[in-house]
């Protein structure tokens, strides 16, 4: 217990690499013989929103409560703003503001006695408590309501009270858990303004989310899938490594559709062609080039198209081409 | 460990149960009243039990002791009597204590007085066994009647139990309705299910609730969180239970106590953070809320009938007798015996505070023990 009696503003960062905010080595967690997560590296640099993907039961609120400290990961090591999360949990907490998927506050505290409530626990100095608690209702417009039951809010409401009380000690890092699922999209865009308004000054975010629109607000995504984590990148980057191209839609007659494939594999344009229900799509390197030539190309050999335009790649092509969905074998029995 | 966030704790629990009227009765008026109401369910003697009286008594002259006895018998507040005579077969008698109409039966033989006159009379009682407690307060009452009669000359009396063979031979010094001896246990037994059962929902509350992640990615240790939930527990609900409880005790059902009351408030205190740390230790292990009450019921139960509040443990099956031992209540009813009936003074009761005190640590360590270990 003494080494929880420290005051973690005087405990020294262990290694010291002031831009990654997250830092894991080979992060892995097994529940019995299921590994839930398996040897995961990461690494969220200082003002960053780092967005994390995943299908269902991919691991990534596993993920995120090991960056907590909810659960102890039973293999590598885990740096929380600086500090390792094992060997220095309350100095690692102190450093990070945590809005769980659920609601889980107290239903029959007021929202300003569950913000000062936090804030005691976090040990925020007793003489900024005031001033810090009225700023973050502030930022979430809920000053006018400080005096209300927090069980009598209404979800988006309880959801602001949430993010106002992950707030409150000022933290350097910010956990979300699906911080917008259940919620309107009218509310969603304004949960994005906080979320880059608190960027601005300087906060690290980590979020999970399974909306695409949010996800493609991050600065760095990290694509998760049984355990693993795929892939790192910019959501271009992502859409560029993953697809590889740009891409363009194709219609032709059914009667021309096998001849227009046979044409379209020995189309240098073309680096590569999927068949998707009535449509051919073409990945590509110069999507408006495409359009300009293969329809005159397609013509002079005899098989008009129907239709051709350039599409953009979403997120969510990017996340069903990557996400296989075969058996998990992850279980081993 | 931080003080200010174990103050935190004990001031949300407060302020959450201040905001809960329904838990503001079941935790701090609840256990009086049931000690209350307990203690006027015991109070006094158990009255009008209905029995029935056969006087074959012939008498002597003008002499019939089996009336007399009879008149004495109707005078008892304990005692509901109907009279016979000399027309109902005991078999008959018997009959109607069977079909639960009567508790008792009294049969005066013909030759009562006259034996009586001579100075050696018997009568013939019959008590209903398949209730205990009225058996023996029937037949005791009957056995303090006929000792009046007693310097005419003596009359012996032998209740026969009916329906129950291990009752024995029942002795007329029993007096189940002294109240004193009941309270140390009864006492007990209030105080250990209001914290017990109370602490045992704590944390497991705020792991359904929601609330125990928001709580764990907090620098908050665990043994600071128990520590503020044991001290709310003890400091509020507690102390109120305690004083209004051992108020109810001595003003409205008028129990003396012998000993030193401070050392009796001081052993209830001692168990009842021993209680808490127990109900507490229940919360970390459960699952749900609905797990953790079952525990606690059922810890609660073994604990009244094997603590030897009821029971004595110099006579239970010596594959028990340990479990007796490592019941905190054990002591608790020991010392409180020795304190509130006999007046012990702190030497006697020395040994029973200090197993309470190594429950109570044992208790807590345990409790931040697995709660580490339940964050996973």
């Amino acid at each position: 217990m003494t080494n929880q009696s420290l005051d973690p503003s005087q405990v020294s960062p262990v290694v010291s690499t002031p831009e990654s905010m997250i830092l894991t080595k080979d992060m892995t967690i097994q529940f019995g013989e299921f590994v839930a997560v398996d040897h995961v590296n990461l690494d969220v640099k200082r003002g960053e929103i780092f967005g994390f993907l995943g299908p269902n039961g991919a691991g990534k609120t596993t993920t995120e409560r090991m960056l907590c400290g909810l659960l102890t990961p039973t293999d590598g090591s885990i740096q929380v703003a600086g500090y390792d999360m094992v060997k220095q949990p309350e100095a690692a907490k102190t450093h990070l503001g945590y809005m769980p998927q659920k609601f889980s506050l107290y239903d029959d505290l007021k929202i300003w006695e569950n913000l000062e409530f936090f804030c005691g626990l976090y040990q925020v100095p007793k003489k900024d408590r005031e001033q810090r608690i009225t700023a973050k209702l502030e930022l979430m417009q809920l000053l006018e309501f400080k005096n209300r039951i927090t069980g009598n809010l209404s979800g988006g409401m309880k959801q602001r009270v949430s993010l106002a009380t992950a707030l409150v000690h000022e933290p350097p890092l910010l956990f979300l858990d699906e911080p917008t699922a259940g919620v309107d999209p009218a509310l969603r865009q304004v949960f994005w303004t906080y979320f880059r308004k608190i960027k601005q000054s300087g906060v690290t975010i980590f979020v999970n989310t399974h909306y695409m629109d949010e996800a493609i607000q991050c600065d760095r995504l990290g694509l998760m899938n049984r355990g693993r984590l795929l892939m790192v990148d910019t959501p271009d980057g992502l859409k560029q490594r993953v697809i590889g191209g740009q891409a363009v839609d194709l219609w032709v007659s059914p009667s021309n559709s096998a001849k227009t494939l046979e044409f379209l594999k020995n189309y240098p344009l073309v680096k590569k062609v999927e068949p998707t229900g009535d449509k051919f799509r073409l990945i590509v390197t110069d999507s408006d080039e495409v359009v300009l030539e293969l329809p005159e190309m397609l013509d002079k050999a005899e098989m008009r198209p129907l239709r051709i335009r350039p599409v953009d790649i979403t997120l969510d092509d990017v996340f069903v081409k990557l996400i296989d969905t075969g058996p998990d074998t992850r279980r081993i029995e | 460990m931080n003080t200010e966030r174990i103050y935190l704790v004990i001031k949300k629990e407060i302020t959450l149960l201040f905001r809960s009227k329904g838990l503001i009765f079941t935790t701090l008026v609840l256990p009086c009243l049931i000690t209350l109401i307990v203690g006027f369910a015991f109070t006094g003697n158990i009255k009008n039990v209905p029995i029935i009286v056969i006087n074959e008594d012939k008498g002597h002259g003008d002499l019939n002791y089996g009336l007399v006895l009879t008149n004495q018998l109707e005078r008892s507040d304990q005692l509901d009597v109907k009279y016979f005579g000399n027309w109902l077969p005991i078999q008959n008698g018997i009959d109607l204590i069977r079909n639960g109409k009567y508790s008792a039966l009294v049969f005066i033989p013909q030759d009562f007085t006259n034996r009586l006159l001579l100075g050696k009379a018997y009568i013939q009682v019959y008590v209903d066994g398949s209730d205990p407690v009225v058996g023996y307060t029937s037949s005791s009452a009957i056995v303090t009647v006929v000792s009046q009669l007693g310097s005419k000359g003596a009359v012996y009396v032998s209740p026969d139990f009916l329906f129950n063979t291990n009752v024995g031979v029942a002795s007329s010094s029993i007096q189940l309705n002294q109240l004193r001896f009941v309270i140390p246990g009864q006492v007990g037994v209030t105080i250990a299910a209001s914290l017990t059962a109370l602490s045992a929902s704590t944390i497991v509350a705020e792991r359904e609730r929601g609330s125990f992640e928001q709580l764990l990615v907090s620098p908050i240790s665990g043994a600071e969180l128990l520590m503020g939930k044991i001290l709310y527990h003890v400091l509020l609900v507690g102390l109120v239970n305690i004083v209004s409880i051992l108020f109810v005790v001595i003003v409205f059902l008028d129990v003396q106590i012998v000993g030193n009351l401070m050392l009796v408030f001081l052993m209830l205190f001692l168990y009842a953070i021993a209680s808490t740390g127990f109900g507490v230790l229940i919360s970390v292990i459960s699952k749900s809320q609905i797990e953790a009450a079952e525990i606690a019921i059922f810890s609660l139960t073994i604990q009244v009938w094997l603590s030897g509040i009821v029971y004595p443990i110099r006579s239970m099956p010596l594959l028990l007798r340990p479990v007796a031992y490592a019941l905190p209540l054990t002591y608790l009813g020991d010392g409180l015996r020795a304190l509130m009936i006999r007046g012990s003074d702190f030497a006697t009761v020395q040994n029973d505070f200090i197993a309470i005190i190594i429950y109570t640590v044992v208790m807590y360590a345990l409790a931040v023990h697995f709660f580490s270990k339940r964050i996973d």
